[in-house]
């Protein structure tokens, strides 16, 4: 990975190899699609997309910045071509992915009690955060879950930073509340 | 700005790894992203300046070209089949993603025992199906990793010998031999019995099955087929090639 920018460096030495990308990227794009809302059986292929459009354009990749930056704002464009696909089939709205993969949890060392309770976590993450708009749930996975920086991320989205640091505000409030929301609708449940 | 909250915080925190890709995710997207664009770039053994990357999808012939121009996401058909049979069914990870459902091991195990991927009467005259053909619990996925994390990884170090395996048994199809077809589809089952593209192999076998005369065996394998992967590219043709209508 020596060629890669370093993450937010904002410089690329030598363009990356395709390789390189994939290598460097592949789980960031993977976490990213199910956080945003694709659905299990279409993980797969939204993946796969971004990195058929990742080979396609490198050649554009300028080292302008880092290219876990640059792969996002792919990423970005192929779950809204998704989410427009699915709207035009009337499909009902993208729901949060609730499969654990069972390699994931066999090698993750937890008890079954700790599995089941992340696993339980992240399906009240993928929840809430399909509770968001698109623009809010962008900005709140790459700040929250991904740790990039409000810079990194307004290049990602391709809008300026003030407008990232207004979107996560809102976003996390929104996710704030919505998580408060859902912990009292547990307590009344059980009594 | 004010950072989330601890509550939330909290629930991130406890949410952790709960989206991380395995080695077969990673392994899996890698050869369908390789079929789709060519096997020079995604190998990782060359760079990828853009006009080397289209150079090498050029010279790979008309089924990666045709791949390459007509591929699209969403709509089912990702590849229009016809004239790229084999490599537009390959293109499309969507029987993959069909043969290789997230969790259910044990309904999909038992599935497979029920009904092995190679008939066995002998209706028509082929080469001999090797075992290793019959796809069964310890080919599959799920068991897979549990038997060895690193057979995943380690099957999909031949692509492009299972390419060229699949190619021929489309050449053949496409030549109106179905026994060349089936004689190739049987050299992958013994080479690459747990191969990447062992799945789209049993499709492929459906139709040269069903167009070599042993319409039985044939319709079984696409049925079988069509249970795990109706949205294949694959199907339209299976369902032709054999009268099925599921």
């Amino acid at each position: 990975m020596a060629h890669l920018a370093l993450p937010d460096s904002g410089v690329a030495a030598v363009r990356p190899t395709f390789d390189q990308v994939y290598q460097e990227t592949f789980a960031f794009v993977w976490r990213t699609v199910r956080r945003l809302g694709v659905i299990d059986s279409a993980v797969d292929d939204v993946t796969q997309e971004v990195f058929v459009t990742v080979h396609r354009r490198l050649a554009e990749f300028e080292g302008r910045c880092a290219i876990k930056t640059w792969v996002f704002s792919i990423v970005m464009r192929v779950v809204q071509n998704y989410r427009r696909s699915r709207r035009r089939k009337g499909a009902a709205q993208p729901t949060a992915s609730t499969v654990v993969d069972p390699e994931i949890l066999a090698d993750s060392g937890l008890d079954p009690h700790e599995q089941a309770s992340r696993a339980e976590a992240g399906r009240i993450v993928h929840r809430l955060i399909a509770g968001l708009d698109e623009e809010k749930a962008s900005v709140f996975v790459l700040a929250e879950l991904e740790g990039m920086t409000v810079p990194a991320i307004a290049d990602a989205v391709g809008v300026n930073v003030n407008t990232v640091y207004s979107r996560l505000r809102a976003a996390r409030k929104q996710f704030e509340v919505a998580l408060e929301r859902l912990q009292a609708e547990e307590v009344n449940r059980h009594g | 700005m004010d950072e989330l909250n601890s509550n939330a915080r909290a629930l991130l925190d406890a949410a952790n790894n709960f989206d991380e890709p395995s080695e077969r995710d990673r392994e899996r997207v890698r050869a369908a992203v390789f079929l789709r664009v060519g096997s020079v770039a995604v190998a990782g053994t060359a760079t990828l300046a853009a006009a080397k990357a289209s150079s090498a999808a050029a010279s790979a012939g008309p089924l990666f070209a045709s791949t390459l121009t007509s591929a699209t996401l969403f709509g089912g058909a990702a590849v229009k089949v016809g004239a790229v049979l084999v490599m537009g069914a390959l293109a499309s990870v969507g029987a993959y993603v069909a043969f290789h459902p997230q969790p259910k091991p044990g309904a999909v195990v038992a599935a497979v025992k029920a009904a092995p991927m190679v008939a066995s009467a002998p209706a028509v005259t082929l080469a001999p199906a090797p075992p290793a053909a019959v796809v069964d619990a310890n080919d599959l996925p799920v068991e897979e990793a549990k038997a060895s994390p690193t057979r995943a990884h380690a099957r999909s170090v031949d692509l492009e010998g299972e390419m060229k395996l699949l190619r021929q048994a489309d050449g053949a199809l496409r030549r109106g031999d179905a026994q060349a077809a089936l004689v190739a589809l049987n050299k992958h089952a013994a080479s690459y019995p747990s191969g990447v593209l062992s799945q789209e192999r049993e499709g492929v076998r459906a139709i040269a099955l069903c167009s070599a005369g042993s319409t039985a065996q044939g319709q079984a394998a696409a049925r079988r087929f069509l249970s795990l992967a109706a949205k294949s590219p694959l199907s339209s043709r299976i369902r032709s090639a054999c009268s099925v209508s599921e």
